[in-house]
């Protein structure tokens, strides 16, 4: 732990700038120079501390596993010395050693090829072998908030050393990842490092406004670490724009902005560091906790206040499409979901993948990564059983909200101390081990006992939404009176409510009426977050008019942002005489089921294949083929296929509409899909049974989902030339095994030739040649 | 801000596989969604530096592959250029919902990149083309070299994966040579490639 802060602190400058230009040092790795130069190293150490610095920062911002790849020397060599060097310096005074762990230099997933447990292992490696050695750690220069979180993680679950983390930003205010200061600084102090900031990036005159934003969102001590200005290249050298006064200047406003920690990064030097040392003489402020309730993703900041939506349909009760995606783990339909309740105007989605005979914890991590992979909106991870909500809350990308904690002792004791540590927002329900009360007074009990019990483990009642439990109206008619004056008595104890809102409908007719009705009712006896569907437009438009309405909407500018928002595209069908024949031809997705279903008025599904939508797919091929056709509008047709085909077999499951099964893979170390998933589309669009693994596939994965599915093909996918060899390894690999079936590759850097020397059997150029070879394959 | 001007719209075009003319209403509408998308997400950041100015000579560079190059790397330099991530998560996100306004994205961005990139090197001295490491049997790890040299990843934010894929994948880096005249001799897709069936290239001559 770090000790209070009374007056300013001051860390060191630049080791790197120092190291430049060095004849010594010359094509020499900075991390080797510990072992090779411990004298200058320890020169440099000297210097800073002689210019006041009173922490002294190893020179090892590229010494870990991952990224120190070209030593001369082994990693332990190297941090042993970087460790000595300082030591050696610090001795007989004040001044702390502080380990420097740099980033990785690798992009996570999804953007990157980096996992979180790669990240995480990589520093916790550090940790374990240094944490007997040194006074604390500064994570610095960080760009990617995720990284981030898994290198605090390996820190604070395997030492009690005082941690430092700072981000850097871009010129746009965003880190890398597009996360904010106020984002970053509710992420790390919600998992409680010692001290939270900015270093690196632009110069210190951009970082004033990144730290007064950071001080609005923590409690914290503040280490900001400015460059020396803009780095600009010059003759092959890396130079800034500032002089050392005007460095100092603008530190001393970093101060008044509520910085608590300085020092220097890229371009300063001791005696920037001496130009500085005279804040130290500065009292610190001291700052309160935040008071307000957030929730975010990397890129999304969500206030927890009056009006707000919670997206539902990511949860499988009663919705047979979802237990199925999840049965077959098709995160793609999840995506879907996600992104289509983003677009209906949700604030933050629920996500429960609770079905029978399923890993729990695997499911929601894997669902987590999925939607954040492509939705922005900040995420409740809903499960009854803690383990899946720790698990999910270990890898979800800034601060959640969970669901949920309720007044029995075990559940409390079970989460939160997860809450505690990870940092989130619960949702507690008002029901215990006897069950749900029957009167508001009964179910305000409960959540006194929560809030008190939650305060044993240092989480505020801000940190906690309150359930009122809704339950239907169909079995006990007070049910919704019960709710609505719970709320009303909960909104006296200051916290924040929260419900489920269809419930009240259940087993009623016309329940949309009922839950519309119920919203305005819920809100105004004191409900803030409803839990609904966004794709019921009414209920939406409902809400965002009653937060007008009743003054919480100033100026009523979100409602008519709301209003103003462009509708949920849904393609409607222009001509009505339109045929299913042209609507596949002109990739017409929306007009799909009216004309399909039109057409099985008086055709049986076998006659709507082969007379229809065959005919229709080979007009879309040779159209290609000519150049009168062209990608987007071959998927658009593709797609539309795809949804007849759907709806064929809805219809009529007696029908086989399926053909063959394919296994389709963007193959390791290869991130581009786009080509294999058009190569999906259009395979399904005729019929064929796709198992996507998706893209950076491992060999052993290929191979296990060949033993799996037992497929009648595997396609693989590569982009580059060097993921080719990628390629040819998978094909070794499914050759040893008995019985393999045909293989065929695409991709644009892969031709005839090239398939052929690394084993294909099949070489597809593009989707519709990949049809009609296998079309070819299977009829011989 | 870039506008999608006609140039943008028919070399999206061209990268779909539609030549002058033969674009509908429809498609014309999806290729101008599509650039403003990438305008919006697009973050344009660069950096340059001559290769004379360099503490030493990247390595890369006494490969066979790029022989050719040499007379002209006394004036040479070496640039790197993304979009950012934005535009890779705009196409992500798209892909989920409708893959083919994503693959015109794509092609947009690819426009938009190459766009800002020649606008960028045609201000900068030397002038030249830009020869990327992949071209003509050089081997595209060699985006690692160029990368470090520039200090990329920290200063404008591109990484590489192991196999040398850059991220961004709107990124682009490579060697400006002044006078080089490109060859489609050693390219190893000469066999697919759709230009070289055109009797064209895909380089300006």
């Amino acid at each position: 732990m770090l000790q209070p802060i009374t007056h300013i602190q001051l860390f060191d400058g630049a080791m790197g700038t120092m190291l430049t230009g060095r004849k010594e040092t010359e094509g020499i790795l900075f991390e080797d120079l510990n072992v090779l130069s411990p004298e200058l190293v320890q020169d440099i150490h000297r210097q800073y501390l002689k210019a006041g610095a009173e922490y002294l920062t190893t020179n090892t911002f590229g010494a870990n596993r991952i990224k120190l790849k070209d030593s001369k020397f082994s990693l332990e060599e190297v941090i042993d010395a970087a460790i000595a060097n300082a030591r050696k310096v610090a001795e007989n005074s004040s001044a702390k050693v502080i380990f420097d762990i740099g980033p990785s230099g690798k992009l996570m997933e999804p953007l990157g090829d980096l996992t979180f447990e790669a990240a995480y292992n990589n520093i916790k490696e550090i940790v374990q072998y240094t944490r007997d050695k040194v006074d604390g750690y500064l994570i610095e220069t960080y760009a990617d908030l995720l990284e981030m979180k898994a290198a605090v993680l390996a820190v604070k679950e395997n030492c009690t050393l005082p941690l430092f983390a700072t981000m850097t930003f871009e010129e746009s205010g965003r880190t890398l990842t597009g996360s904010t200061p106020e984002i970053v600084a509710l992420t790390l102090t919600s998992l409680q490092v010692d001290a939270l900031g900015v270093n690196c990036s632009t110069g210190p005159d951009r970082m004033i406004e990144i730290v007064e934003k950071m001080r609005a969102f923590t409690h914290l001590p503040i280490l900001v670490q400015p460059n020396k200005g803009l780095p600009e290249m010059c003759c092959g050298q890396i130079s800034y724009s500032l002089n050392d006064s005007d460095f100092a200047f603008w530190t001393e406003k970093i101060v008044a902005a509520g910085a608590t920690i300085v020092g220097g990064c890229c371009g300063t030097t001791p005696q920037t560091i001496r130009c500085i040392a005279h804040l130290k003489q500065t009292k610190t402020k001291s700052y309160k906790p935040i008071s307000d309730t957030y929730i975010c993703s990397a890129t999304r900041l969500l206030k927890l206040e009056k009006g707000i939506l919670c997206g539902e349909r990511l949860n499988p009760t009663g919705k047979k499409l979802l237990q199925k995606a999840l049965l077959e783990n098709n995160f793609d339909f999840l995506q879907q979901e996600a992104l289509q309740q983003a677009a209906a105007q949700a604030d933050f989605l629920d996500v429960n993948v609770g079905i029978p005979n399923c890993d729990e914890k695997t499911l929601i991590v894997e669902a987590v990564k999925k939607i954040q992979e492509v939705c922005e909106l900040p995420l409740q991870l809903d499960s009854a059983n803690p383990a899946a909500i720790e698990a999910a809350i270990r890898i979800y990308n800034g601060v959640p909200m969970i669901n949920s904690v309720n007044g029995n002792e075990e559940s409390m004791q079970a989460l939160f101390p997860v809450i505690a540590k990870y940092g989130a927002v619960s949702v507690a329900l008002t029901l215990d081990k006897n069950g749900i009360p029957e009167t508001p007074e009964g179910r305000l009990e409960i959540a006194k006992k929560i809030i008190a019990k939650a305060a044993e483990y240092g989480i505020g009642k801000h940190l906690l939404v309150f359930d009122a439990l809704v339950m239907t109206i169909s079995s006990n008619q007070q049910h919704g009176r019960i709710t609505l004056e719970t709320l009303a008595q909960l909104k006296k104890l200051g916290v924040l409510t929260i419900i489920g809102l269809s419930n009240i409908s259940f087993g009623l007719p016309q329940r949309a009426y009922l839950n519309r009705t119920f919203l305005i009712m819920a809100l105004q006896s004191g409900l803030d977050i409803a839990i609904m569907n966004p794709n019921d437009t009414d209920s939406v438009r409902m809400l965002k008019a009653f937060n007008a309405l009743a003054g919480y909407d100033d100026n009523c500018a979100t409602y008519i942002a709301a209003s103003n928002a462009t509708p949920v595209e849904i393609p409607v069908q222009k001509q009505s005489e339109q045929t299913l024949y042209q609507a596949i031809v002109q990739g017409l997705k929306g007009t799909t089921e009216t004309l399909t279903n039109k057409e099985l008025e008086d055709k049986t599904p076998e006659t709507i294949i082969n007379e229809i939508l065959i005919p229709a797919l080979t007009e879309v091929g040779e159209k290609f083929e000519k150049g009168t056709l062209f990608l987007p509008q071959l998927i658009n047709s593709a797609e539309t296929a795809k949804a007849v085909f759907a709806i064929l077999a809805k219809h009529f499951k007696q029908i086989d509409t399926k053909k063959e099964k394919i296994i389709l893979a963007t193959v390791q170390g290869d991130i581009h899909d786009i080509g294999k998933n058009i190569v999906k589309i259009v395979l399904e669009s005729h019929g064929f049974q796709i198992i996507d693994l998706g893209k950076n596939v491992a060999i052993e994965k290929v191979v296990e989902a060949f033993g799996t599915h037992q497929p009648d093909a595997i396609g693989l996918s590569a982009l580059m030339t060097t993921t080719v060899d990628a390629m040819a390894k998978t094909i070794a690999e499914l050759r040893k095994l008995p019985n393999i079936c045909p293989i065929f590759v695409g991709g644009a850097v892969v031709t005839e030739q090239i398939a052929k020397e690394i084993g294909a059997d099949l070489y597809g150029a593009d989707a519709l040649t990949t049809v009609n070879k296998l079309e070819e394959l299977w009829k011989k | 801000m870039l506008q999608p001007d006609i140039s943008l719209i028919n070399n999206t075009l061209r990268y779909i596989g539609c030549s002058d003319g033969q674009a509908d209403e429809q498609m014309l509408l999806t290729v101008r969604k599509a650039l403003d998308t990438v305008l919006t997400k697009a973050d344009f950041k660069y950096r340059y530096c001559k290769i004379a100015d360099l503490a030493d000579t990247p390595t890369f560079l006494e490969k066979e592959a790029y022989a050719s190059l040499r007379p002209f790397l006394n004036e040479a330099a070496l640039f790197a250029a993304t979009l950012g991530l934005g535009c890779d998560r705009a196409i992500q996100a798209t892909t989920k919902t409708d893959l083919s306004q994503a693959v015109v994205i794509n092609a947009a961005a690819n426009v938009v990149l190459e766009h800002l990139a020649d606008e960028k090197l045609n201000t900068l001295q030397p002038k030249g083309v830009l020869f990327c490491p992949g071209y003509s049997g050089s081997d595209i790890i060699d985006n690692k070299q160029i990368l470090n040299y520039l200090d990329a990843q920290k200063l404008i934010g591109i990484y590489t994966t192991e196999s040398g894929i850059m991220i961004p994948e709107k990124s682009l880096c490579g060697i400006v040579l002044n006078n080089y005249r490109f060859s489609c001799k050693n390219c190893f897709i000469q066999s697919k490639c759709d230009y070289i069936k055109k009797g064209t290239t895909c380089y300006n001559q």
